[in-house]
């Protein structure tokens, strides 16, 4: 293995992608790879006829190419070509396994990488990779195998550190994730995700100033993220700063005016405030951005009751069920309306469905329904 | 006069006497500086002369008879200073209090110096508005530049002591009740229970099926009225809501009435006993029973009446426990009482009679007022007026619970808007603690007092915003905001009410029949109630834990036999149970329903001897009688084996009669197997009703 024949690259690019419709904002973590290209003849330029076994070797050098200029789709036919003519060519797989990663298409990723691994059961980074990949179609079983695994083999990254942090912050082990952020803010200080998430867990575990501290710091790192200052506003929310809360919800919308979840979160700090006419107008913008949305309509009919517009609040919440029909709490929120309504026989009839749908305190409420059960 | 102030016992308003008579501070009207012109000057001062003299009297009826001559005089000139200091205080010392503060401040701005106790009675105003920072503020300010300055600052006189200290920390309760207001419809109970006289005073069934109440509206029992305050005399009143579709017209209760005053203060959970107040000879409590559609003329409540005042009464759900409140200085154990009025308790004894009166004690008792006191059929909960700290001012609801050993719990303070500044008392709640019965003035009403329906309606169900953020910033998963579902605590009314008629199997007819209660476990008589001789109607309070036995007994009849286990869980319900009885006769039986087996086997469980024992002495009442015992079963197992348990079961319960002493000549045994089953077998419930023990009569000579 000569050094000078040893190609690294590392592409590292942050996309930030719409989602379809007007969902809000993905961010794709910046993916980092180095892959090396193995003792291949560097002899690219040469017309002469090369040996038969040189062929795969000159279409894999292709794809390295294309893979290093960017043009994935090009990457991807010589790394087919190569694998072609050398279907034991194991490093042809990985460096698909890569394009295919830039292209997003991780179901072919991993199908490759997996193949690769075969052969190099011990690659650490492979390891990596997989359980990245896997993180990104949703298997979080088995991202969460191959990055325990790759931290095993002592691959040292901060992405994997990031995703390791992940993993445990889905598991609910608040307190695991927040040490492998740190890990991954040691390595890297600007890595704006980290504190993001880092601030997540600090907010499940009602650590509300660390939180606050950590969004502060990811929306410093990447000012142009909606959803950074959209998690800034709830954290405040909880703390119950309301106004620290509003300026950082209108920042979000203000990067983002799509950005409905933001603009529900506003909502219900107006209504926390108790100013219920704005808090109902931000719902129906929220409605005009999402239209499906039954939280939006949960929310104007909480608003409502406090008005003590008992049919308007039963019309929205009915709407929010219309919606989604195993909505439990709205069918609370709408027999507390009846009840205010005195048509008890009708709350009742919510309360036992709420039951139904496992709501915890549902029978609790239904303690007084019995003279109402005819 | 003086026999009519005594029996002036409205109490809510002779509670108001006592704080006149150390409260009145002497304010003259001066009659030059009231005339403002001729034209019925003469007529005014009249009017004040006349309202001088009623306002004298200190009593609440003449506060309000004062406060007629002096609205008469206020005509005239408005804006005299003392004319409005007195309005003031007519109106904050009877009723209408809340209108008093109008005319304080009036008098206040005119003439800062218009009376000693100037500031009391202005923070009072504010304190009866719900102001309670202006209420502190003219508290404070009678403290300190009235009460403490010696009555420098006003020449007159010193203001009178008051502990002004109390009324301050009652609105700083007030703030804190009315900024947590409980959830409650409160609701009228319409004009065919209220007038516009004062109705107050109610009393329910604990199945909300019978009210009676006190009520000062025309044709009062002798048609006099009261000089005192020239209102008809307290009446009793009645009003049924059987079918729950509202209540009728509420009606005099003649027999009961006499011409002077008579108030209600107890009803039995039942309906069946009722307990009134009298002011003559000195605050006494009396009891009535309804037999068919009669109430007996009231008696003295034996034992429990002193030479003080007697005034409310609650008695427990099982006739065992009497409560009332007395001003009495100590009880008959010799413990002495807490200060003014406090709650005691007597236990009846074997000879029917009330037993000595204990001091419930403290935290219950304190050394202010306590009053109004009812105690739930749930056994455990007892309701009371208090004025107690902790109150929003005057007379405030408080509820405490048993914890089963005899030891109350700290009261806890019901909660605005059923407290308010003024005197709350006299409240009562419904077998299901849902509803609660209680009298006000509040807006709204027919005039005066009224007598309203409180609906609880719990705390505020939990409200939970839909929301949803996305915490991972390399996701687009949204991860909702968790909810931690705090529960809060409900107060469970455990309590099942057996309700229902007892007739009679072959002509209809109502029955009175005894009704007795048995602790299965502790094979314990609990209580013996009686079904109305007129409607056979009967009502049975079983408070949750335990296992029942129920016997419906009547002269001449077989009794009826019903077994109820009530597990500790059980929420509020009510049971309707129509009890059938038949005579005593050739071939008539009965379904014995307290016998109990062991699993499989003809061994009888202790808990049946109680039922046993009743068949006993049907057995000695009748001693010419013979009687087949039969067994019967299910169809689970064969026929064989079923035959031979259901004999042997009959047979144990021969041996057991042949124990107690009835001649073996006058007894039989069969065993039914499943052969004659009275309920479907393809049901738990139906196999349990065929697993029995009858008892048929084959002879009596």
């Amino acid at each position: 293995m000569k050094k000078g024949l040893i190609l690294f690259i590392t592409l590292v690019s942050a996309i930030f992608v719409l989602g379809q419709e007007n969902e809000t904002e993905q961010i794709i973590i910046p993916l980092k790879i180095g892959f090396e290209g193995q003792a291949a003849i560097a002899d690219t330029s040469s017309t002469l006829v090369v040996a038969e076994d040189q062929e795969a070797n000159l279409a894999f050098n292709d794809g390295v190419e294309f893979y290093s200029r960017g043009d994935y789709q090009s990457a991807i036919n010589s790394f087919n070509r190569a694998i072609q003519v050398d279907p034991d060519m194991f490093k042809a797989y990985y460096g698909r396994a890569t394009t295919y990663m830039q292209l997003k298409d991780f179901d072919s990723a991993v199908k490759d990488l997996l193949k690769y691994q075969s052969k190099y059961p011990e690659n650490a980074e492979v390891l990596y990779l997989l359980g990245y990949s896997y993180y990104y179609l949703n298997k979080f079983d088995d991202a969460n195998k191959y990055l325990t695994m790759a931290n095993q083999k002592g691959h040292k990254d901060v992405n994997l550190y990031y995703f390791l942090g992940v993993m445990n912050f889905k598991n609910a082990n608040y307190n695991d994730a927040i040490e492998y952020f740190n890990e991954a803010i040691k390595i890297d200080p600007n890595h704006y995700f980290s504190y993001n998430d880092r601030g997540s867990a600090f907010r499940m575990i009602e650590s509300y100033d660390n939180a606050i501290s950590d969004y502060n710091k990811a929306t410093e790192l990447n000012p142009k993220s909606s959803l950074l200052y959209n998690n800034l506003g709830s954290a405040k929310r909880l703390k119950k700063d309301y106004d620290g809360a509003l300026t950082a919800y209108d920042e979000a919308l203000k990067l983002d005016k799509n950005n409905y979840m933001a603009l529900n979160n506003k909502g219900i700090v107006l209504y926390e405030k108790g100013q219920y006419d704005e808090a109902i107008q931000t719902f129906r913008e929220v409605i005009k951005l999402k239209k499906d949305y039954p939280y939006a309509y949960n929310n104007m009919g909480l608003c409502y009751y406090k008005k003590k517009e008992y049919d308007s609040a039963i019309e929205a919440y009915s709407t929010a069920i219309n919606m989604n029909p195993d909505y439990a709490q709205a069918y609370i929120h709408r027999g507390s309306a009846k009840e205010m309504k005195r048509d008890f026989v009708g709350a009742c009839a919510d309360w036992q469905k709420a039951k139904e749908l496992g709501h915890p305190l549902a029978e609790e409420y239904l303690g007084v329904c019995t003279e109402y059960k005819k | 006069m003086k026999k009519i102030i005594v029996a002036s016992i409205t109490i809510a308003l002779s509670i108001i006497i006592v704080n006149v008579i150390n409260g009145q501070v002497p304010v003259e009207i001066n009659k030059k500086e009231f005339k403002i012109s001729k034209d019925g000057f003469r007529e005014a001062m009249n009017a004040i002369k006349y309202g001088d003299n009623y306002y004298a009297s200190g009593s609440a009826g003449g506060y309000r008879l004062a406060l007629t001559q002096y609205l008469k005089a206020y005509e005239y000139n408005q804006n005299n200073p003392e004319l409005n200091y007195k309005i003031g205080a007519c109106y904050l010392y009877s009723t209408d209090k809340s209108k008093a503060l109008g005319f304080l401040k009036k008098a206040y701005n005119a003439k800062p110096g218009v009376a000693s106790d100037i500031y009391y009675l202005l923070g009072w105003g504010y304190h009866i508005n719900c102001e309670f920072d202006e209420a502190i503020n003219y508290y404070r300010k009678y403290k300190n530049e009235t009460i403490e300055s010696g009555g420098k600052k006003s020449k007159k006189s010193t203001g009178p002591i008051i502990d002004v200290d109390k009324k301050i920390r009652e609105c700083e309760t007030g703030k804190n009740l009315i900024s947590n207001p409980i959830r409650v419809f409160i609701d009228n109970l319409g004009p065919a229970v209220n007038s516009k006289f004062p109705d107050y005073a109610p009393v329910i069934s604990t199945d909300e099926s019978v009210l009676i109440f006190t009520s000062r509206r025309d044709g009062s029992t002798g048609g006099e009225i009261d000089p005192n305050d020239l209102m008809p005399y307290e009446d009793l009143y009645i009003s049924y809501n059987e079918d729950k579709k509202g209540w009728t017209q509420a009606i005099n209760m003649r027999s009961l009435n006499t011409e002077v005053h008579d108030a209600s203060v107890g009803l039995s959970p039942d309906g069946q006993i009722l307990f009134t107040y009298k002011g003559v000879p000195d605050g006494t409590l009396f009891e009535s029973f309804l037999k068919g559609d009669n109430w007996s003329k009231p008696r003295e409540v034996s034992t429990i009446n002193t030479k003080y005042h007697e005034t409310s009464a609650s008695i427990s759900f099982d006739g065992k426990y009497l409560y009332f409140v007395s001003n009495r200085p100590k009880d008959d154990f010799g413990t002495p009482s807490f200060g003014g009025l406090d709650i005691f308790v007597s236990e009846k004894q074997k000879n029917g009679k009330w037993g000595p009166a204990k001091n419930v004690g403290a935290p219950i008792n304190t050394k202010y007022d306590e009053e109004g006191v009812f105690i739930h059929p749930d056994g455990v909960t007892m309701y009371f007026s208090s004025k107690r700290e902790g109150s929003m001012g005057g007379y405030d609801i408080f509820y405490s619970e048993n914890d089963g050993a005899g030891n109350w719990k700290e009261p806890v303070n019901i909660g605005y808007p059923v407290n308010t500044p003024d005197d709350d008392v006299f409240f009562v709640v419904a077998g299901n603690a849902r509803y609660a019965y209680y009298s006000s003035d509040r807006e709204g009403g027919y005039g005066l007092q009224d007598i309203y329906r409180i609906t609880f309606l719990g705390p505020e169900k939990l409200m939970v915003m839909g929301t949803e953020d996305i915490l991972i910033a390399s996701s687009t998963e949204t991860i909702e905001q968790k909810v931690k579902h705090e529960t809060v605590e409900v107060k469970k009314v455990r309590l099942t009410v057996m309700k229902g008629t007892v007739t009679d199997a072959l002509s209809g007819q109502p029955i009175e029949a005894t009704i007795e209660v048995i602790d299965n476990e502790k094979n314990e008589l609990i209580a013996t109630f009686s079904s109305n001789a007129k409607t056979g109607k009967y009502l049975v309070s079983l408070p949750s834990g335990k296992n029942y036995g129920i016997a419906v007994k009547a002269d001449g009849y077989l009794f009826y036999s019903e077994n109820f286990d009530i597990p500790e869980a059980t929420g509020y319900q009510e049971v309707t149970k129509d009890v059938v009885l038949s005579k005593v006769g050739v071939g008539s039986k009965i379904v014995l329903k307290n016998i109990f087996f062991d699993f499989g086997k003809a061994t009888l469980r202790e808990t049946s001897f109680p039922e046993l024992d009743r068949l006993v002495s049907l057995l000695n009442a009748y001693p010419n009688m013979t009687i087949e015992i039969g067994g019967h079963t299910d169809n689970v197992g064969s026929l064989k084996f079923n035959t031979d348990l259901s004999e042997s079961r009959a047979k144990a319960v021969v041996d057991y009669l042949i124990d107690k002493g009835i001649s073996k000549t006058r007894l039989s045994y069969k065993g039914y197997a499943y052969l004659q089953p009275i309920a479907s077998n393809d049901t738990e419930e139906g196999r349990q009703q065929n697993r029995r023990v009858e008892f048929k009569v084959i002879s009596i000579k």
